[in-house]
């Protein structure tokens, strides 16, 4: 019951203040008059409006944009989690791999993404690549990190008990590892998102007019169309799509860090 | 059982850590080894336990003694992992050696008296509990030696009091070799037969006092004037040693 009420108490306040700045933001606009405003500028109950009549293809194109970014970050978490343990064998391997893992990080996404839909062609994998590539790096930096700095006293802890590699790793090392491969996680996600949403530009998912589309093509077609009402209302709902999947991953990594008993790092 | 023959020590091409330290330690004694911080009582402790290599001199294990399967050592922090319960820390030592039973975790569990802590997580114990948790994961090896780093060092008076009885009544009972690193006057007066007193800079063995007392060692001991009148000629001991260094 606390529990309830407490988290009433989180949800409450920025809801009401949502609800106060849309409130704003029609009054503004509805009371300006101003013809230019308010179609650069739509109206909130405009927008839901077309949210509305348009709620198949918003929903469908949020879905699929959702898919991609989720693939992408769990290609992440795997990968990542793989070269961080490669990495982490010999300092000679990470040092000679990290100028590598960098690269990942400081390439703009923009500048490789045509390379990649030449390697795999206009479609869904393309785009798949693409928001792995850029949600790679946080797990790999983290991830390396936690299995390389295992508290000396721990070490000792093994040393003492005659520990081999096997068990060192199973259960000494990876336990260490999972709050820092948590904390590259909650970031990738975000990323993963930027990500799906790029790659979807590039690859111009669906122009052909199947309904496999994603938010960046209907981003693209409103705005071709001039239809502002429909491109608020998409950003929201790529707003919301961002949202949900941080917040979902951030839910699984703290009931993890609960469940599992592992200190925050 | 083990002989330490002029052990020294410098870590790199640091000053001298211990110089010609030779210590006997006869089976089922309690050894204090007091001192202020520096002077090497832990390291020496660390070269027993085969965690630290002496520079010159040796360590010499009597009787079969397995310095991996008949020594434990209890380190200044519990050192326990935060993702395993208390029975599942304690049992550590047990697994790594191929052994999943936790019979023996639950029976150590109870000697330190966490019979109702068994399935608690270290981040839901106080530091007294975490402490006796730690000793349990060095008693469940049934070892033969214990070795001690200051173990109560960072608890309060009347939780370390407390302790300090129930390894007291341990040792009583089980007849280990125990020593104990400590700077703590008092505890080592309490707790020990023999305390070695070592000087800093480099460390070495100034003297080592017999402790021995009227009647049955208990908590009530404490309340007595042989044990404050010893408490005090060791403090005033360990006062001119160092007045002596500086």
């Amino acid at each position: 019951m606390t529990r309830i009420r407490s988290a009433a108490k989180q949800v409450w306040p920025p809801l009401l203040l949502a609800l106060l700045f849309f409130a704003a933001w029609e009054a503004v606009v509805s009371l300006s008059g101003n013809r230019n405003l308010q179609y650069i500028l739509p109206q909130p109950t405009h927008i839901f409006a077309e949210a509305v009549k348009h709620w198949e293809a918003l929903r469908g194109a949020t879905w699929n944009s959702a898919l991609m970014a989720l693939s992408g970050f769990s290609l992440s978490l795997i990968t990542g989690c793989l070269i961080a343990f490669i990495m982490s064998q010999a300092k000679w391997v990470e040092r000679s791999a990290y100028p590598y893992a960098i690269f990942l990080q400081t390439v703009p996404i923009v500048a490789i993404a045509p390379i990649i839909i030449l390697w795999f062609e206009a479609g869904r994998q393309s785009v798949i690549v693409i928001s792995f590539i850029i949600s790679l790096f946080p797990i790999i930096t983290s991830t390396t990190t936690g299995l390389t700095h295992i508290p000396r006293e721990w070490d000792e802890l093994f040393t003492v008990y005659d520990a081999n590699w096997w068990q060192r790793l199973i259960k000494l090392r990876i336990p260490t590892a999972v709050p820092f491969m948590i904390n590259g996680a909650r970031i990738s996600a975000g990323l993963s998102v930027v990500g799906a949403i790029v790659g979807e530009y590039f690859t111009g998912l669906s122009t052909g007019g199947g309904d496999d589309f994603g938010l960046a093509y209907l981003l693209m077609s409103t705005q071709a169309d001039a239809n502002y009402s429909y491109l608020f209302a998409t950003t929201f709902a790529a707003a919301m799509m961002g949202l949900c999947i941080f917040g979902g991953v951030n839910g699984i990594s703290k009931w993890i860090m609960t469940a599992g008993h592992f200190e925050e790092v | 059982m083990i002989q330490l023959h002029a052990v020294s020590k410098t870590f790199d091409s640091g000053p001298l850590v211990l110089d010609e330290v030779s210590l006997t330690l006869d089976e089922g004694a309690f050894v204090s080894l007091l001192g202020p911080s520096g002077c090497g009582k832990s390291t020496l402790l660390r070269i027993i336990a085969q965690l630290e290599h002496s520079t010159s001199g040796s360590v010499e294990f009597g009787d079969g003694l397995d310095v991996r399967s008949d020594i434990s050592i209890v380190f200044q922090e519990p050192r326990l992992l935060p993702w395993r319960s208390a029975v599942d820390n304690v049992c550590l030592p047990l697994e790594l050696a191929g052994d999943s039973s936790k019979e023996a975790g639950l029976d150590v569990l109870e000697l330190v008296g966490l019979e109702d802590a068994i399935d608690k997580f270290p981040n839901e114990l106080s530091g007294g509990m975490r402490m006796r948790v730690a000793i349990a994961r060095a008693l469940v090896t049934n070892p033969k030696v214990l070795l001690m780093d200051e173990p109560f060092a960072a608890l309060d008076e009347i939780t370390r009091e407390r302790l300090n009885d129930e390894l007291l009544s341990l040792w009583q009972g089980r007849g280990w070799t125990v020593v104990f690193v400590t700077h703590n006057v008092s505890e080592a007066v309490f707790l020990s037969e023999d305390v070695v007193v070592m000087t800093k800079n480099p460390g070495r063995i100034h003297s080592r006092e017999r402790i021995q007392f009227d009647g049955d060692r208990t908590s009530r001991l404490r309340g007595e004037e042989q044990y404050g009148k010893r408490v005090v000629q060791l403090q005033s001991l360990l006062r001119d040693v160092f007045h002596d260094a500086d």
